[in-house]
């Protein structure tokens, strides 16, 4: 990365930062509590945005998987590898705010209704993807067992989406908002999607990187050396070229 | 403020901005590896 590069970088990420103590300001300070829940409510500007990205995270991961497997690009299945990393992290954000929100609003930290089951697969299936990309060798037996597994764990995005307007859910299906509220929740949008974008983005670099140097340490490593004669019948030591 | 209100926005931008930091760190871990390796070969990526 060029020194101009790294300056764009530090300068979006110290951007975000700000953006993100504004929204604070606008959640906390200026936008009114909800007549029912109260200040619990406030919840829903991190939690509500969070989990669109979730789904974006995936659509992406679904989508380059497709793209993959009908071009055989690396760097489609890097960017898979990276949307479906960041779905994970978006993930355990919106269950552990969906945790602490049910806590108070319903009295419970967790129930089986439809909504909060899918989500947690949702959540276990992309770690499974994670899980799964790590245990195969290969780089090209890797991206299509992973764009493989990436298409069919989207499928569970609909459900998650149409759980608790298709069947009786305690978790609320949609929400009627007064408009400061409304307002709240587009601006809230901003620095999340943008942050999320960003953690793609420089997963994605991250597994570029990797992608393009298999073997990126130098040939006199230590790690390269040959087994020791006592161990010539072992599996030779070798470095995994792997990214997730 | 509710404490609840309070968990969940510290939970949720730690797990956030924790794993943007983490990510920050790994791409200068990468970057420090990718010197090292063209040193050690002599200029060559």
């Amino acid at each position: 990365m060029s020194g101009t590069q790294s300056k764009l970088v530090r300068s979006f990420w110290i951007a975000l930062a700000l953006l993100f103590a504004a929204d604070m300001v606008l959640i906390f300070r200026y936008t009114p509590d909800e007549r029912s829940m109260g200040s619990i409510q406030k919840i829903f500007y991190l939690h509500l945005p969070v989990a669109i990205n979730t789904f974006l995270a995936c659509l992406i991961a679904f989508v380059a998987s497709i793209a993959y497997l009908w071009q055989r690009k690396g760097w489609w299945d890097d960017l898979a590898a990276a949307a479906a990393r960041v779905a994970v992290q978006l993930c355990a954000v919106v269950l552990a705010t969906g945790m602490v929100w049910g806590r108070a609003a319903w009295g419970v930290w967790w129930t089986w209704s439809p909504r909060l089951t899918f989500s947690l697969v949702l959540f276990l299936l992309y770690v499974v993807y994670l899980v799964v990309r790590s245990s195969v060798e290969g780089r090209e037996r890797r991206a299509i067992i992973g764009s493989v597994y990436a298409i069919i764990a989207f499928l569970d995005v609909p459900l998650v989406w149409l759980s608790a307007r298709l069947l009786p859910d305690i978790h609320p299906g949609s929400v009627q908002l007064e408009p400061a509220m409304k307002l709240t929740l587009a601006a809230s949008f901003v620095p999340v999607t943008l942050l999320a974008a960003g953690l793609v983005f420089s997963r994605f670099v991250l597994n570029r990187t990797a992608s393009a140097a298999p073997n990126s340490v130098p040939a006199n490593h230590p790690k390269n050396v040959p087994n020791p004669p006592f161990l010539a019948g072992a599996k030779a030591i070798r470095l995994t070229d792997g990214a997730l | 403020m509710n404490e609840y209100v309070i968990a969940a926005y510290v939970i949720g931008l730690l797990l956030l901005w924790g794993y943007a930091a983490l990510l920050w760190l790994e791409t200068r871990v990468a970057a420090r590896r990718q010197l090292h390796v063209r040193k050690s070969n002599g200029g060559r990526p």
